[in-house]
């Protein structure tokens, strides 16, 4: 607050909006930080992000702590979390932003969309209302009660949230920004343009023409849980041929400038509870897949024809987006930003010399594009360095680990760094599956580093013993490669860094053999690249089994099992060791052996796995 | 609110049956809502639609409404 103060006095006497004129000022005579904390909930994947200065110092998704895959609560936790990090109170935060604008979703998008379907949609309707009517209508006072803060809240629209997630910590100076998800208030779709400070949306595609809800209500048909198990459909279509292209094309009318609009006789999500019914089976001629029923080569197809839609029509939006706001930089955010294969094609396009996709894309993000719409708009904050990295929750220290591991009565052997990064790389050559726990934990849904299963990528045996045994989840779904940045060119056809998972090239044709648990079918590969500054830890562990086997890649996927929500604690991280065949868990400089575990201590797995729900 | 121990049982008996009684009336609510208020004007809505000639679009992008000040201290 008193930065904003500064700032706005400066202004008045100065009496210019040049931001480099009263930025300097403002650091020199705040006399405490501005912290903003930035909320996203009521959805799905609720979260919560302290920014201190502009800088994020904690953000993280509340499922982590309640252990509810893709909670949608108000991020209590987490927001505790964050104020324990920061060292601060909430009365010390000095603004808190919500990711969307509820009574223009509610007004404007909901109640409309009622009257148009009517009269359908009244059990539909029924829940909604009850949902609202609880939480949703409320959103400032249930903030204001749970979180006992008094301050200001400010809203922005849901896209502008992904815009500024992406935008605001790409490090360019100016960018083409695209978003595309299931829906905001009314849109699904945006182009925008960043420049300086300063973030704009100029075109939209409104509900409920989505590409996001497209690729649910296939997702649906084919049997797997909506707005959670889209990345699987992306996983089975390398399985499969694009056979049915003309009924993608029977269900959108895709234009050239990228530009869509769905064909609502085949979705039902406007007035029902279910994404598709009858006429989507009819038009592919097979009813819709029943939950953990054998997928066939149909839904391999399906699949394929699914993602290759997309990725055209992703192509197609991006290539105008530049037209409209043209930059050699583009940021994209949303839920289809996790679509790592439309955006190796975006990045083969060759349209952008670099793209960055902001690593928590799904609603989680929204938090941190809010946090930052704020710390631009409303406190005039300076420029906001790149986003680095995704460790931004908290983390455990050894003390706390062997505290734990004593009252749990585990046995374990404490390791320094170098023993323990010389013990664990030869560990891992081989068969060995094992649970890697370290410092920060990731923000987004992807492991990292810090809550990941890692293993040998070079014996194939090893992806169906992660799937099956490990994460016990479907055979068919991939496994994504960690690599020393330095050695990318050696292995993928890529040639920038991919911090985050989020790009699919391929693995070269001479490398495929000797990385076989981590190349697709048709030859890809997710790729997670990793330099020192990134993670040293986790980047030392690969450089020692680099040098032990000549191979710098290995398996890297998140540390949980179907559908639990990847750990968070020590604690967390022992339940799903004890529970599954993993060998070796790695907790900070704590080596545990499976072979060592009591009987005892195992858990009854059957138990274990029943507290999550099936994805 | 607190009873005392033997009287406990009351509270809650009747917290509960307030619950479903709430369920209940706004089922009812809801419904006459949404069959009178909804019901009227989706058919002007809907008979709008009719007489609106279709126009075959070449594009579906559509401008980003314009900002209006200080639309970030507000939820819509």
């Amino acid at each position: 607050m008193t930065s904003y103060l500064v700032s706005w006095l400066f202004k008045w006497i100065v009496g210019t909006n040049a931001l480099a004129v009263y930025q300097f000022p403002i650091t020199l005579l705040s006399v405490k930080p501005t912290y903003i904390l930035g909320i996203s909930c009521y959805y799905h994947d609720s979260a919560a992000v302290l920014l201190k200065d502009g800088e994020v110092i904690f953000a993280a998704q509340e499922e982590r702590y309640t252990r509810i895959k893709q909670d949608d609560d108000l991020p209590v936790n987490a927001v505790k979390h964050a104020l324990a990090i920061a060292g601060i109170t909430i009365d010390q935060i000095d603004a808190i932003g919500f990711y969307e604008k509820p009574l223009l979703k509610f007004f404007d998008r909901l109640l409309p969309t009622y009257m148009k379907v009517w009269p359908r949609g009244l059990r539909s309707y029924h829940m909604a209302m009850q949902e609202w009517m609880h939480k949703k209508l409320w959103i400032p006072t249930n903030i204001q009660k749970k979180l006992k803060y008094k301050g200001p809240i400010y809203f922005i629209p849901h896209h502008e949230s992904h815009a500024a997630s992406s935008y605001f910590v790409s490090g360019f100076p100016h960018a083409t920004v695209v978003t595309v998800d299931g829906v905001g208030e009314w849109a699904t779709t945006t182009i925008g343009e960043g420049r300086g400070t300063t973030l704009q949306l100029k075109k939209e595609i409104h509900f409920p023409h989505s590409l996001g809800l497209l690729y649910s209500a296939l997702t649906y048909y084919i049997g797997f849980k909506v707005n959670s198990a889209e990345y699987k459909v992306m996983g089975l279509a390398p399985y499969g041929e694009p056979k049915y292209m003309d009924q993608m094309r029977e269900l959108i009318d895709l234009k050239e400038d990228g530009s869509f609009a769905l064909n609502m006789k085949y979705f039902h999500y406007e007035h029902g509870l279910r994404m598709t019914g009858p006429e989507i089976e009819t038009l592919f001629g097979q009813p819709t897949r029943t939950p953990e029923s054998p997928l066939t080569q149909f839904h391999k197809d399906v699949a394929r024809s699914l993602q290759e839609i997309l990725n055209e029509a992703m192509l197609k939006i991006v290539k105008h987006a530049k037209e409209l706001c043209p930059s050699d930089y583009l940021c994209l955010a949303g839920g289809v930003a996790l679509n790592c294969v439309a955006n190796g094609k975006i990045l083969q396009s060759g349209l952008f010399k670099d793209i960055f996709i902001q690593p928590a894309s799904g609603d989680a993000g929204g938090a941190l594009g809010v946090a930052l719409a704020i710390w631009h708009r409303i406190f005039k904050g300076g420029p906001v360095k790149r986003m680095e990295h995704v460790f931004l929750g908290n983390e455990y220290s050894n003390q706390e680990i062997e505290e734990i591991l004593r009252k749990e009565n585990i046995p374990y052997e404490h390791m320094d760094d170098a023993s323990l990064i010389n013990a664990v790389s030869y560990l891992l050559s081989g068969e060995n599956v094992i649970g890697w726990f370290q410092g920060k934990m990731e923000f987004g849904p992807r492991s990292l580093g810090n809550r990941s299963i890692i293993a040998d990528a070079r014996n194939k045996e090893n992806w169906q013993k992660v799937n099956l045994k490990i994460k016990f989840r479907e055979s068919f779904r991939p496994f994504a490669p960690t690599i020393l940045e330095e050695r990318l060119s050696d292995y993928f056809a890529l040639d920038r860094e991919s911090p985050y998972m989020l790009i699919v090239a391929d693995t070269l044709p001479a490398k495929r053999e000797e990385i076989p648990a981590v190349t697709h079918v048709d030859g890809s590969a997710r790729i997670q690249t990793i330099r020192r500054d990134q993670n040293p830890k986790y980047y030392d562990l690969i450089k020692a089994f680099e040098k032990r086997t000549g191979c710098p890649v290995i398996i890297n996927t998140s540390f949980n099992v179907r559908g639990e929500p990847i750990v968070e604690s020590p604690k967390d991280a022992l339940n799903c060791f004890l529970n599954t065949h993993m060998d070796y868990l790695v907790l900070g400089n704590f080596l545990i052996r499976k072979m060592d575990m009591p009987k005892k201590g195992v858990m009854d797995r059957e138990a274990y796995l029943k507290q999550f729900q099936l994805d | 609110m607190k009873l005392p121990p033997p009287l406990n049982w009351l509270w809650k008996g009747w917290m509960a049956f307030s619950e479903v009684l709430g369920k209940i009336m706004s089922f009812i609510l809801l419904t006459i809502l949404w069959i009178i208020g909804f019901g009227l004007y989706a058919i002007v809505m809907k008979i709008g639609v009719l007489l609106r000639k279709e126009e075959r679009k070449t594009s579906y992008w559509l401008d980003v409404p314009t900002d209006f000040p200080d639309s970030m201290k507000h939820q819509f």
